[in-house]
């Protein structure tokens, strides 16, 4: 029979079997986090998908980041800056990617893109109870004040349509602005609503209408190498195709139900 | 419109209207909501008031099994899109209880989106308004839906009986190779040369321009006739009537808008490419020969055509009149920004101009416009570079089309299909065409509302009235995979542009990223359509054979212009 007999070195063997696996595990990251295969990350706060550092939760789209550069095997670090800074970091330093970022032709040529690293639908959200007329198209809202907060790509989107936007310094300021009636309908991506509104406690109505989809990426400095940036998207691609990401979003929903926000 | 309402209401009253059993909806009701829009939006229309509704009541009893239902569609931002998603996704809601959400973005987003669905697998949305660019990469990958097979097995009892296919005039361009349809066209437009016509004819201006020149200010059928004109204008005319004016107009920001700059028709109208329509064959206008169905390479060392005399050529010519002759904001512009410039009434002439812009280009009060409606512009033909022979597409066209992935569940394919149908059906497609002028069906181009409408259209009716609607082709069949590919044109022109790059080793670093692309494309999808490139050869090998990739010709050419009467001719 084969096999490692312990009976006379049973301590050190004992010993070897448990630092054994620690020892294989160190060595494979070794084999697999070449040196130049690190990336930096910086990200900024946006409530439920990144939360602070000091938070024991880091956010949805932290989750999906953490999973994709395990499977991929690629070492990094995570530092939370303002929204500004984090793109402006991640386009001057070589190991360096910023996310989520909406893509657009503008910022294309600027980075080298790992995408979609989440995928949000906005709706247009009044509060409970607050008349107004349905709204079918988009179109029907245009008689309206709409919040939306700065550096917000559909925010932008809806103003280059010629709509009445309100642009809050952030996200959750709009919240209070429904309840003021200073803004009559409020833009946000789906979880981003619900978050906010129970943190604060005001009940919103279902959205009127979804009426966008977004994309985020990790947008990635130029000098990070094509095959690094390869290797991401392709283990991007397997984990939504093999679900993944639609567990760690399911576990996520179910965790930050069990934890109400701080 | 009271005969109209009368015979609405004879034929509601003979005819009871029972939509469904499986519809909430009472046919009194539904006929109030179907009079309502009939009258009030979907007029003209090419059927008869009893035909749309016999039509409207198809969409509503086929879409029954989904009532509540909402899906999503995505396309460009252009006016048919607008109109789209501002009305007829509330008909269609109104009239069938399927709720959609339309959206519009830009171009570069739509084909991001598709491109994510197609790579994750997540269905992101039920359609794709999806430009037919794409037919090469759709055929190839097999992600997206046959129409054709589709219309006769699942989707049989989601078919419009009279969708008449035939009198579509861009199937050709969603066809593949292997003989399937794989988008239903939605909306076209061409790109063709734009000028102020009321300039042009102005007296003093003829004068001048055949005292200096030797011949007649009209339009430009080759480069250096445009050359000229736009020199003329720039260097030499510079004020009219107290305001600066300019020969030429582009852009050349470097986003993804110019790269469709350069591949929708530069290389063409510059010849680069094969005879053969609606692209060149073997080689096409984007450089990239096959082999039966296979893309073998796009350098001149595998027998393509990017790096090769009349692109580099072409190019050159782009980015030497951009600086010459353009106003100096027009190098920070893209797409968008200078296609609205023109309303500014500053520009004499754009060698190729996207007729999407037609409405804009139309809206009364602006400086390009008559007091009766009528506009000072007119489009013609582009002018043809050096390396361009007869037998060559002539412009490009877009074909936006429907375009349906596997990823999507099939009951939202059913769906949207039917909303899909909706928005160019014959109920609503003339009004459509009136709106966003951009025709699909030759009954629409054919209708007197459209004759009525021509001499305010700048000539748009009547080019799509010729030949011409065949012979300015979108991109073709041999480029496997537009998304990826297309960013190469950007970023290799926009350093040619910066000069960061010259021409000639832009053009050749563009060439090698495409060949190691269709490498990369066809090892990581193998089929008898996949890429596979040509060894490499010595360049004279393939420039010493007939056709392209073409030897370097004297690209001085005598300059030639025509009247516009003349010049449109070649439409028919």
């Amino acid at each position: 029979m084969s096999g490692i007999d312990c009976t006379g070195w049973r301590r050190v063997c004992v010993l070897f079997l448990i630092i054994l696996p620690m020892l294989l595990t160190e060595a494979f990251a070794a084999d697999n986090h070449p040196k130049n295969e690190h990336i930096n990350f910086v990200s900024f706060t946006d409530y439920p998908y990144i939360f602070e550092q000091t938070s024991s939760e880091p956010g949805l789209v932290v989750r999906y980041v953490d999973a994709l550069m395990k499977r991929a095997a690629i070492s990094y670090t995570l530092k939370i800056f303002p929204p500004k800074r984090a793109l402006l970091f991640a386009a001057s330093n070589a190991s360096s990617c910023v996310f989520p970022v909406e893509r657009s032709q503008e910022r294309e040529v600027l980075f080298s893109w790992v995408s979609p690293i989440s995928i949000s639908r906005h709706g247009l959200f009044s509060l409970t109870g607050r008349a107004s007329k349905d709204i079918k198209v988009l179109e029907d809202a245009n008689e309206f004040v709409i919040g939306s907060y700065l550096g917000s790509g559909v925010g932008e989107h809806l103003k280059s349509l010629l709509y009445k936007v309100d642009f809050a310094a952030d996200n959750a300021a709009n919240i209070h602005k429904l309840n003021a009636k200073r803004i009559d309908l409020w833009a946000s991506d789906t979880l981003s609503a619900s978050f906010i509104s129970d943190a604060v406690g005001v009940t919103l109505d279902e959205a009127k209408l979804e009426f966008f989809t977004t994309l985020r990426a990790i947008a990635c400095n130029l000098f990070i190498p094509d095959s690094t940036i390869k290797k991401m998207n392709k283990n991007l691609r397997a984990m939504y195709q093999d679900g993944s990401f639609e567990r760690i979003r399911q576990e996520f929903e179910r965790d930050y139900l069990l934890l109400p926000p701080a | 419109m009271y005969v109209h309402l009368a015979i609405i209401c004879m034929y509601l009253t003979l005819v009871s209207v029972p939509v469904n059993a499986a519809h909430e909806w009472d046919s009194t009701q539904w006929n109030s909501i179907a009079t309502h829009w009939m009258d009030s939006e979907f007029q003209p229309s090419t059927l008869s008031p009893e035909e749309q509704l016999k039509e409207l009541r198809w969409f509503a009893s086929a879409a029954a099994p989904y009532r509540n239902m909402t899906i999503r569609v995505v396309s460009e931002r252009i006016d048919t899109h607008t109109y789209e998603s501002n009305v007829l996704a509330k008909a269609f809601h109104e009239l069938t209880g399927i709720r959609v959400i339309h959206e519009v973005t830009g171009e570069d987003d739509v084909i991001k989106k598709l491109q994510s669905q197609v790579n994750t697998k997540v269905s992101l949305y039920d359609a794709y308004i999806n430009d037919s660019d794409l037919i090469g990469y759709h055929f190839r990958s097999q992600q997206a839906i046959m129409l054709d097979k589709f219309m006769l097995g699942e989707g049989k009892s989601v078919t419009l009986p009279t969708l008449d296919l035939d009198d579509f005039i861009g199937l050709e361009f969603t066809t593949a190779p292997d003989g399937h349809l794989y988008q239903l066209p939605d909306q076209q437009f061409a790109n063709l040369y734009w000028y102020r016509a009321d300039w042009f004819e102005r007296p003093d201006l003829r004068t001048r321009f055949r005292k200096r020149y030797g011949y007649d200010l009209d339009v430009p059928q080759n480069w250096a006739a445009y050359e000229d004109i736009a020199e003329f204008f720039t260097v030499h005319v510079k004020n009219l009537d107290g305001n600066r004016v300019w020969g030429h107009m582009d852009y050349g920001k470097r986003d993804p808008s110019l790269g469709w700059r350069i591949s929708d028709a530069w290389l063409s109208l510059g010849g680069t490419g094969d005879k053969g329509l609606p692209n060149g064959v073997p080689v096409d206008e984007w450089g990239i020969r096959v082999d039966g169905c296979r893309p073998v390479g796009a350098s001149v060392s595998r027998g393509g055509a990017l790096d090769s005399p009349a692109a580099i050529y072409s190019v050159s010519k782009y980015v030497e009149w951009l600086k010459k002759y353009a106003p100096p904001e027009a190098r920070k512009m893209n797409f968008t920004e200078a296609g609205n410039s023109l309303v500014e009434g500053n520009i004499a002439q754009q060698i190729w101009w996207y007729s999407a812009f037609t409405a804009a280009l139309t809206k009364p009060g602006t400086e390009i416009m008559y007091k009766d409606g009528k506009p000072k512009w007119r489009m013609a033909p582009s002018p043809k570079g050096a390396y361009w022979e007869d037998g060559m597409k002539l412009g490009y066209q877009d074909a936006g089309s429907w375009t349906f992935l596997k990823s999507t569940p099939i009951e939202r394919v059913k769906a949207a299909w039917l909303y899909a149908q909706f928005v160019v059906s014959k109920t609503v497609s003339l009004k459509k065409t009136l709106v966003g002028l951009t025709p699909v069906r030759k009954s629409d181009i054919d209708a007197p509302a459209l004759t009525k409408k021509a001499p305010y259209l700048g000539g748009l009716v009547e080019f799509y009235r010729s030949r011409g609607r065949d012979v300015w082709t979108p991109t073709g069949t041999n480029v496997p995979d537009y998304t990826r590919l297309s960013n190469f044109w950007w970023q290799y022109v926009g350093q040619a542009v910066s000069g960061k790059l010259d021409v000639p080793s832009a053009m050749q670093a563009m060439a090698k990223a495409f060949d190691q692309t269709l490498a990369d494309t066809g090892e990581e999808s193998p089929g008898p359509c996949s890429p596979k490139l040509n060894p490499e050869s010595p360049s004279e090998y393939w420039l010493n054979r007939p056709g392209a990739p073409k030897p370097a010709l004297n690209e001085e050419m005598k300059a030639e212009t025509l009247p516009y009467e003349e010049a449109i001719r070649v439409w028919n």
